[in-house]
């Protein structure tokens, strides 16, 4: 094989071996950048190992920029929990390492199987899975102009619905008004 | 964590709000599944979608278990919304278990002269309430005997409601003026006979 190689002095591309484009470039800046993230992390390790040596607690330092990201308010779940999916349903269980086969409540966000529905429940409501799907773990304040907007619109909508619940059961009441005596018939009959 | 109250509330009655709903009803209410399925990430105004659904009032029932209504109630005292919501849940016709709400949490969070102002216009409210009784069986309650017990009562549905200032040091001070009964009118036409 060295010999093939060493034959074709010219190299596997022809005369173009010169030409820059073959090479990899580098980002220079981002490795850069990297190199002094190492760097700052090294320095603090060993300024928090010093410290600890002469018992002291670390500096504290800015939270990293993962923690910091902005999180949502926490939101009220519009449907309900389906806590009895598996309900009357058996099921083959095998020693397996995949979570989402073994019994109980799988969690999709956190990877994870809880046991029963109350824990299920405290999972879902907890600050580990809310952190998962970016809440925090504060709720809205809700302004007046809210409230009063929703009291209306829940108004409106109960209005609307007894107009549509009334308006077709006097519709039916005046077409089947010769059927009626026929109906009350019937009725003694039975 | 989702049982904590939020953290700009101010301190009612010198506590934490929470603390108006005694400390084992509290962790009843904590512990029930209502509380951990349907009160979870509430704001005041979707507190009022869970208050609607309301069939009935009352504190505790059957094997000391909380009502959804008590439930709601800590709810509020957890949010702490501002007055005006309140006063508009109480303002509202349409609801009247919503209404029933806003009043128990004004009666524990108010002061006493908001009470008077809020409550005694309530006392013509005749409309019928469905009161879970601890024996777990239901009863009717009218609206203006629900709030004749939060005005008289020390006790109402398991929870200590705190002092009320008698009405007529409220009238000495000029706080309030003297209560108009809507019976008024009937009471003065039989006086002469």
């Amino acid at each position: 094989m060295s010999s093939a190689r060493s034959s074709r002095t010219s190299g596997v591309y022809g005369a173009s071996t010169s030409a820059p484009q073959f090479r990899r470039t580098w980002d220079r800046d981002e490795y850069a950048a990297k190199a002094r993230e190492r760097a700052r992390r090294e320095a603090q390790a060993e300024s928090d190992e010093e410290r600890k040596r002469k018992g002291l607690k670390p500096k504290p330092r800015a939270p990293s920029p993962d923690s910091a990201q902005p999180k949502e308010f926490l939101r009220a779940r519009s449907e309900k929990v389906v806590l009895d999916a598996n309900l009357n349903r058996t099921q083959v269980v095998q020693s397996t390492s995949i979570t989402s086969k073994q019994p109980g409540y799988y969690c999709q966000v956190c990877d994870c199987v809880v046991k029963d529905s109350v824990n299920y429940l405290d999972h879902i409501n907890g600050k580990k899975h809310q952190r998962a799907l970016g809440m925090s773990m504060k709720v809205e304040r809700s302004t007046i102009d809210q409230v009063r907007s929703k009291l209306a619109s829940l108004k409106a909508k109960k209005e609307q619905a007894s107009e549509t619940y009334v308006s077709p059961d006097l519709a039916t009441v005046k077409n089947n008004q010769d059927m009626l005596p026929k109906n009350g018939q019937s009725d003694t009959q039975m | 964590m989702a049982n904590r109250t939020v953290s700009d509330a101010i301190a009612v009655h010198g506590t934490n709000p929470q603390y108006l709903i005694e400390k084992i009803i509290r962790t009843r209410i904590y512990e029930s599944l209502y509380w951990k399925e349907s009160c979870f990430g509430l704001t005041a105004e979707t507190v009022i979608d869970r208050a609607i659904e309301l069939t009935s009032i009352g504190g505790q029932y059957g094997n000391q278990r909380p009502t959804e209504f008590l439930a709601l109630v800590l709810k509020l005292l957890q949010l702490q919304p501002a007055k005006e919501i309140i006063i508009e849940f109480i303002r509202q016709e349409d609801y009247k278990y919503l209404r029933a709400l806003g009043v128990f949490y004004l009666r524990l969070a108010g002061t006493s002269l908001e009470i008077y102002q809020y409550l005694e216009p309530l006392l013509n409210d005749y409309r019928k309430m469905r009161q879970r009784l601890p024996s777990g069986d239901f009863d009717i309650i009218c609206m203006d005997e629900f709030i004749d017990n939060l005005l008289r009562e020390e006790r109402v549905f398991d929870t200590i409601l705190p002092r009320l200032a008698k009405r007529h040091v409220l009238e000495e001070n000029d706080e309030l003026p003297p209560r108009i009964s809507a019976l008024e009118d009937d009471l003065e036409d039989d006086l002469p006979e």
